[in-house]
């Protein structure tokens, strides 16, 4: 599975980074972008990230209720559900992923990743 | 201002087929304020059709009803095989008789001429009858907001101010009788009103303005 | 003259029903529930593709009426004929003797099973009473040319006490009395405190003596139809205690024709009520007992009125 990473320089990155320090072989992230925090990314920048030659897009940031610029990890949400209705409508099978923990808790980035792989497996080869 | 909702993608998907080059063009008024055909939205659409395969580009103007603004579109135009616009109804057309030997497929379905109420939500206001009367309803106008566009109203079908046919929305009578009781003018509304003279209406025919102060 | 004005000016109480014509072409289906109601009722009103369903019209389903010796109301909507039309239509009924004419706005057609059509609504209901009204006294068209030959018609109108803004419909029903309304067939009563406090503002306003009123009433067959109407009819105001009795008892068919028998004893009572319209629809067979409780039958038969 190709993986198009943006993360906070918060939360998100230091995750990524220990994720792939526990040895998982099987993803390949094409791109790790940092950034201050999720609530800049636009729409039209995230879908210009799922142009690139990846499966899903993977925005790691902050949790939603501890942001640490307070609301940008929802505006990220928000944005990434609008992306995902015009993903969906437009019958792609790339999709924007989101996990929200802190560099303590990769567990949550762990189970983003896999849900991602089980629902791309499951999608019938064209 | 002028309201459109975005058509399906799979819609336009269907109206551009295999042309391969597309440009996605935005309009930076009306259809910007109501968020479904301006400069974002175009790229957002640019972007989803790169990702199903096309080659797909996007650019905005100011307006696409006027020519001064699509004049200098020639060249990006000349380019593609195809042409998405995002402006309303009037946009397309435009684009459609000055480049007329290219398609110009509508992004967008061009609704009503209406205000947001709270954000995120659009109503209709204005469907210009041509003649306005809404001064004699305490500023509310039937023609549009009644949806059986009554001059003598309310139906049987008001209850607790909404309307039957559309019960989210305000029965338009209820707002006329409550405005002009506020403005102490209750009296308005003992008049019968006439029959409408729909001819300066779009049921009189095509519509045109000419301003002989402003001829060249 | 119109057998129906005749009554209601003579004074006495007068009756009608309702008939929705099929949604088919079978005159026979018109002429056999016409039958049931014509020894009971005084006039019978034919809808006007009522809900914006299609049916046979209101027009040529009153001609069957009439020739099987049936006195109709000719219902007319204006959301789907312009002021052409329905000139155009009134003339022809006029020429073919109907007599009787009932104004409406009609249902909007997306409630009915047309939603894609256009609608008209070229002009509402009190302008088309104003229109007839026009035609017939001052013998001109809406646009002011001169209409030729005989008119005489009856005209009457809706109105709804239960709708709001309430405090607004009594000066509405003297509006439509204005443009040219000569009797009102009311909405079904269920709640008769507000019709009551209705009837107040009606009398204050001297309306009873400038129009004819007649209560609307509808027979229910059970608490789950009284239910639904209080949910999805609009304009119809059910008291909770309606459907509380009508849950209480095991035959509920039977109590809802005493409901019904009941409200019209209560209306005839309260002054300026001069009738009673009763709309059976679909269970038309209903009304001759309805009637005979009510104590209003027999009916008066032409050429034993004297009026007064």
């Amino acid at each position: 599975m190709k993986i198009y990473g943006i993360a906070c320089d918060k939360s998100g990155y230091p995750a990524i980074v220990q994720y792939i320090a526990s040895d998982h072989q099987d993803i390949c992230f094409t791109s790790i972008v940092k950034v201050p925090c999720l609530g800049v990314i636009k729409e039209s920048e995230m879908l210009e990230a799922l142009e690139t030659d990846c499966d899903i897009l993977l925005l790691a940031g902050c949790p939603l209720d501890s942001c640490h610029n307070l609301q940008g990890s929802r505006f990220a949400q928000r944005r990434a559900i609008k992306v995902n209705r015009l993903l969906e409508e437009a019958e792609t099978t790339k999709r924007v992923y989101l996990s929200f923990g802190t560099s303590e808790k990769i567990a949550e980035l762990k189970r983003v990743l896999d849900l991602a792989r089980t629902i791309l497996d499951k999608q019938p080869t064209t | 201002m002028i309201i459109g909702d975005r058509k399906p993608i799979q819609e336009i998907l269907l109206m551009i087929g295999n042309r391969k080059k597309v440009l996605v063009l935005g309009c930076g008024t009306c259809v910007t304020v109501c968020m479904t055909g301006g400069e974002k939205e175009a790229k957002e659409l640019a972007s989803l059709l790169r990702i199903k395969g096309y080659e797909a580009s996007d650019y905005t103007v100011e307006r696409q009803c006027e020519h001064e603004f699509i004049h200098p579109l020639c060249d990006r135009i000349q380019a593609v095989d195809a042409v998405i616009s995002l402006a309303c109804g009037v946009g397309v057309q435009a684009l459609s008789d000055f480049y007329s030997d290219k398609m110009i497929y509508p992004g967008l379905n061009t609704t009503f001429m209406g205000m947001p109420v709270e954000q995120g939500i659009w109503e209709e206001r204005c469907l210009g009858c041509g003649n306005c009367i809404v001064h004699l309803f305490g500023g509310t106008c039937p023609v549009t907001r009644c949806a059986k566009s009554l001059l003598n109203g309310p139906c049987g079908g008001s209850k607790d101010g909404k309307c039957e046919v559309k019960p989210d929305r305000d029965c338009a009578w209820q707002l006329i009788y409550d405005h002009l009781k506020k403005q102490g003018r209750l009296d308005l509304l003992l008049e019968i009103q006439p029959p409408k003279d729909w001819s300066t209406s779009r049921y009189g025919g095509h519509r045109k303005m000419i301003r002989e102060d402003m001829l060249l | 003259m119109s057998w129906l004005r005749e009554i209601l000016q003579s004074g006495q109480f007068a009756v009608t029903a309702e008939v929705g014509p099929p949604k088919g072409t079978d005159a026979e289906n018109v002429r056999k529930k016409c039958d049931l109601v014509k020894d009971t009722v005084d006039a019978v009103n034919i809808t006007d593709n009522q809900t914006a369903i299609v049916r046979m019209s209101s027009f040529a389903s009153c001609i069957i009426a009439q020739n099987m010796g049936v006195e109709p109301v000719m219902q007319m909507v204006t959301r789907d004929r312009n002021r052409i039309a329905l000139q155009s239509d009134f003339l022809g009924a006029c020429a073919l003797g109907i007599q009787n004419v009932l104004c409406l706005t009609g249902d909007h057609q997306s409630m009915g099973n047309h939603p894609q059509a256009k609608n008209v609504y070229d002009i509402d209901s009190i302008q088309l009473l104003q229109m007839f009204k026009t035609m017939r006294d001052e013998k001109k068209f809406q646009n002011g040319e001169e209409v030729k030959g005989e008119i005489n018609v009856f005209l009457g109108a809706g109105e709804n006490p239960y709708a709001d803004p309430m405090e607004f419909r009594a000066i509405r029903l003297a509006k439509k009395i204005a443009a040219g309304a000569e009797f009102i067939q009311t909405q079904a009563i269920f709640d008769l405190k507000i019709f009551s406090r209705w009837m107040e503002e009606v009398r204050k306003m001297g309306l009873h003596r400038k129009a004819f009123i007649l209560a609307g009433v509808i027979p229910v067959k059970s608490a789950k139809a009284l239910r639904y109407m209080k949910n999805e009819v609009p304009g119809v105001v059910i008291p909770d205690a309606l459907i509380q009795r009508m849950e209480a008892v095991s035959d509920q068919k039977a109590e809802g024709i005493e409901v019904c028998v009941e409200t019209i004893r209560k209306v005839r009572q309260i002054e300026g009520v001069s009738g009673v319209h009763i709309m059976a629809i679909a269970w038309e067979s209903i009304v001759p007992e309805i009637v005979k409780r009510s104590g209003l039958f027999p009916r008066p038969v032409k050429g034993e009125i004297t009026s007064p």
